[in-house]
């Protein structure tokens, strides 16, 4: 009787585990069936829907699914590289991160001691523009400014306190509390600021390519530091970290540190895709567009001709330019000049476009800057002007009749 | 006593060496020292140093031969970010240690000859002084060793390539990195070439800088160019090696486009590995190309940690390595060469070379 139980007993488990075997098998066969369901020469992209969409699943990269051909947008999203379009079965990964022990001891499983060394394993200069050390390497001598990444005694954002002004310390992710480039870029392209539409026209940009696939610079909707989102970059990104920069607030007698009646106001929408620009060589008329590929609405062109308006001096804004203002680039950024190569790096460089130079008034005269272009990584002049704040010349470039100064150039 | 003397005495000449048993002892003694000496001498000769290391298990496919991290000795002893790794003659060692602007020169045991190089500026900013002298690097990359000795080495951020013979001592560069070349160049503002890498055909120097290929002779004039920035065939988008293979077929590591693309000697396009079109093979960032005896392709793929051996024709055959930091392994490799069935890695980021066989 007892052996009678136990066999039916073995019997059910028998039973038992050729059931659950066979409700395994089939939930498998299920669960697979979803992915023959798209095999590869099935594969369609539904009406209206960007094929760049399917790399969030399926990674641009993956071969046989996805051959970005000539498509711009999957050609960007194959751009990314390590940096995002990851799939389940990804193996980009591994690219950054080590499986078990780094064996620099750094953290978060990377091959660097720190966030920084572990982006220059990449970065390093032959891939693109350089970030960092492109100003020593001509001169000799560490750069005049630069978003000084894992720095020892930068621990600091200049004007970060939205109250006054005054420098802020946010406790910034590198080691030590410094900056590093994680607080600014997103490397898994997460929660990004969206692709700039208007993207400026760069001397040392090899490929058209770069003309088509625009760049989020794997920026950060909220950098370190940040208390707001910002979607599109422009001047509202700068300011979420820099946060006492906007708003016109009164200076510290005293401090050089702080902005004094900043020109760059709060609420005031600013993006490189739209706004007032210079419509041809020579001209001072403006017209609303984009700033992608050219430096024409770089620094914003006066109006000689234009009746005075309000504020000291009068305003030489035409009526397309009033209500707006400078981008923070205009003042604080290193190379402008986009000089003719001869056939060299930027093939639509051509014509009337290579006359856009951007550092002297109305962007009609050529350029003495330097074509770093690693803005807002580092500059050989101070505080990243575009021009040297003495001697008034970077005023000039947008006062210059104020100062005397020739160009036609009206007072802002 | 006189008796008993006398059988002393006779005893004691007993003893006491002829002069030519004298001489052969000393011959004996000497014969053995000379040995000794040798020996010595040879044990020497071969010695690897304490910044070198010999064989290891082989892992995925690679087996190390020689593992070198540095001269061992003087400022710095060890290597830091070396991108580039030639054999020379006689099995030589030539590594662009870039961080340290300098080439360091091995045996083919590993065993640390000379260095040159040092930092030098040789196109500064306007107010700033040019500090280039014969010699002076900047950023060195590429680097390619002919069959006198003569070392070419892609000097990257003074735009320019130098020539140093044998021994170290600075020959020429070209270009002028303040001209223009050809119809146009990739060089800061506009003039030089940014170099990343060398090859040697012939009587001609092969370069490519960031999105072309150039020619010169090797006494620096300039011959030809071919390629522009671009994803389609033909075009290139930051290259950062060339190898020439035996039929003069010119190889490119077309990095940013990922893939590998040949052209003929003139610069005619003729095929492509990668997944742009061509045969299609997947890489992350092809950094090195090398051509073995048996004109198989080896191309370095940084994010895959590999070597990835192609057939003449852009097959693939296979992939071989494993990222670590132990002998075989790579870390984020950039420069490549060949000599016969071995091949020589830049190791980059485990700030290295190896010299590696690849178990096929």
């Amino acid at each position: 009787m007892r052996l009678d139980r136990l066999e039916r007993s073995a019997r059910m488990k028998l039973a038992e585990r050729v059931t659950i075997a066979a409700l395994t098998t089939l939930a498998i066969l299920s669960a697979a069936s979803v992915a023959i369901a798209y095999p590869n020469e099935l594969a369609t992209y539904p009406e209206g829907v960007p094929r760049s969409e399917c790399v969030d699943c399926h990674g641009a990269s993956e071969q046989g699914i996805l051959n970005p051909g000539d498509d711009p947008d999957l050609l960007a999203a194959r751009r990314k590289g390590p940096h995002g379009g990851y799939t389940t079965g990804t193996n980009k990964c591994q690219t950054c991160h080590f499986v078990h022990r780094a064996p620099a001891g750094g953290s978060k499983l990377l091959p660097g001691a720190t966030i920084k060394a572990t982006c220059e394993s990449c970065h390093d200069g032959t891939g693109g523009r350089s970030v960092y050390g492109t100003i020593e390497a001509r001169t000799g001598q560490p750069p005049a400014a630069a978003h000084r990444v894992e720095d020892p005694g930068h621990t600091t954002i200049p004007g970060g306190d939205p109250s006054g002004g005054d420098n802020e310390n946010p406790g910034l992710t590198g080691p030590g509390g410094t900056l590093t480039c994680s607080d600014c870029h997103s490397p898994h392209d997460a929660n990004t600021v969206e692709p700039f539409t208007g993207d400026r026209l760069r001397a040392s940009v090899s490929s058209e390519t770069a003309y088509t696939l625009k760049t989020n610079r794997l920026l950060r909707q909220v950098p370190t530091s940040a208390e707001t989102t910002v979607a599109v970059y422009g001047t509202e990104w700068c300011a979420s970290c820099h946060k006492g920069r906007i708003g016109g607030h009164d200076p510290a007698p005293g401090d050089p540190q702080q902005m004094q009646n900043h020109p760059v106001m709060q609420g005031d929408h600013y993006y490189y895709d739209w706004l007032p620009v210079i419509t041809g060589v020579g001209s001072y008329e403006t017209t609303m567009g984009t700033l992608g590929q050219s430096n024409r609405g770089y620094v914003m062109p006066d109006d000689p001709d234009a009746a005075p308006g309000p504020g000291p001096g009068g305003s030489k804004k035409t009526a397309l330019q009033d209500g707006w203002g400078p981008l923070c680039q205009q003042c604080h950024e290193d190379a402008r000049a986009v000089g003719p190569t001869e056939g060299g790096a930027n093939p639509t460089l051509t014509g009337a476009e290579q006359e856009f130079r951007a550092t002297k008034p109305h962007g009609t005269e050529e350029s003495d800057n330097p074509r770093f272009q690693v803005f807002p990584h580092e500059s050989d002049a101070e505080y990243f002007l575009v021009r040297p704040a003495e001697d008034n010349s970077l005023c000039k470039n947008c006062h210059a009749q104020q100062f005397g100064g020739g160009g036609g150039g009206g007072g802002g | 006593m006189t008796g008993e003397m006398q059988a002393a005495e006779a005893e004691g000449l007993s003893r006491r060496l002829t002069p030519r048993q004298s001489y052969l002892l000393l011959a004996a003694v000497l014969f053995v020292l000379l040995i000794a000496l040798i020996a010595l001498l040879i044990l020497y000769l071969l010695r690897t140093g304490g910044f070198t290391a010999r064989g290891g298990e082989t892992i995925a496919g690679l087996t190390p031969v020689l593992v070198i991290e540095g001269p061992g000795r003087g400022e710095n002893p060890s290597f830091s970010r070396p991108m580039g790794a030639a054999f020379g003659p006689n099995g030589r060692i030539y590594v662009t240690d870039t961080n340290h602007n300098r080439v360091a020169v091995f045996s083919s045991r590993g065993r640390y000859l000379f260095e040159f190089g040092g930092f030098g500026i040789a196109k500064p900013l306007a107010g700033y002084e040019a500090t280039w002298e014969e010699g002076l690097m900047n950023s060195p990359l590429g680097i390619e060793v002919d069959d006198n000795g003569d070392v070419y080495v892609a000097d990257f951020r003074n735009d320019q390539i130098q020539v140093f013979d044998s021994r170290g001592s600075f020959l020429r560069r070209f270009p002028d990195p303040g001209e223009l070349v050809g119809r146009g160049s990739s060089g800061q503002d506009g003039t030089g070439i940014a170099v990343t890498d060398i090859a040697l055909w012939g009587d001609l120097v092969y370069a490519v800088d960031s999105y072309q290929v150039v020619a010169f002779t090797k006494k620096g004039e300039f011959v030809r160019q071919f390629g522009r920035p671009g994803t389609g065939p033909g075009q290139l988008e930051r290259p950062n090696s060339i190898a020439i293979m035996p039929d003069s077929t010119v190889i490119v590591a077309d990095s940013n486009n990922g893939r590998i693309q040949a052209f003929t000697i003139d610069g005619a396009y003729k095929w492509e590995t990668g997944l742009r079109g061509g045969t299609p093979y997947e890489f992350g960032l092809p950094r090195g190309v090398a051509v073995l005896d048996d004109a198989t392709v080896a191309v370095i793929d940084a994010f895959g940690f590999s070597v990835v051996l192609l057939d003449s024709g852009g097959e693939p055959i296979g992939s071989y390595g494993s990222r670590g930091v132990l002998p075989a392994q790579l870390n984020f490799p950039n420069g490549i060469d060949a000599a016969g069935d071995l091949i020589l890695v830049a190791d980059k980021e485990n700030d290295r070379v190896q010299v590696l066989r690849v178990e096929r």
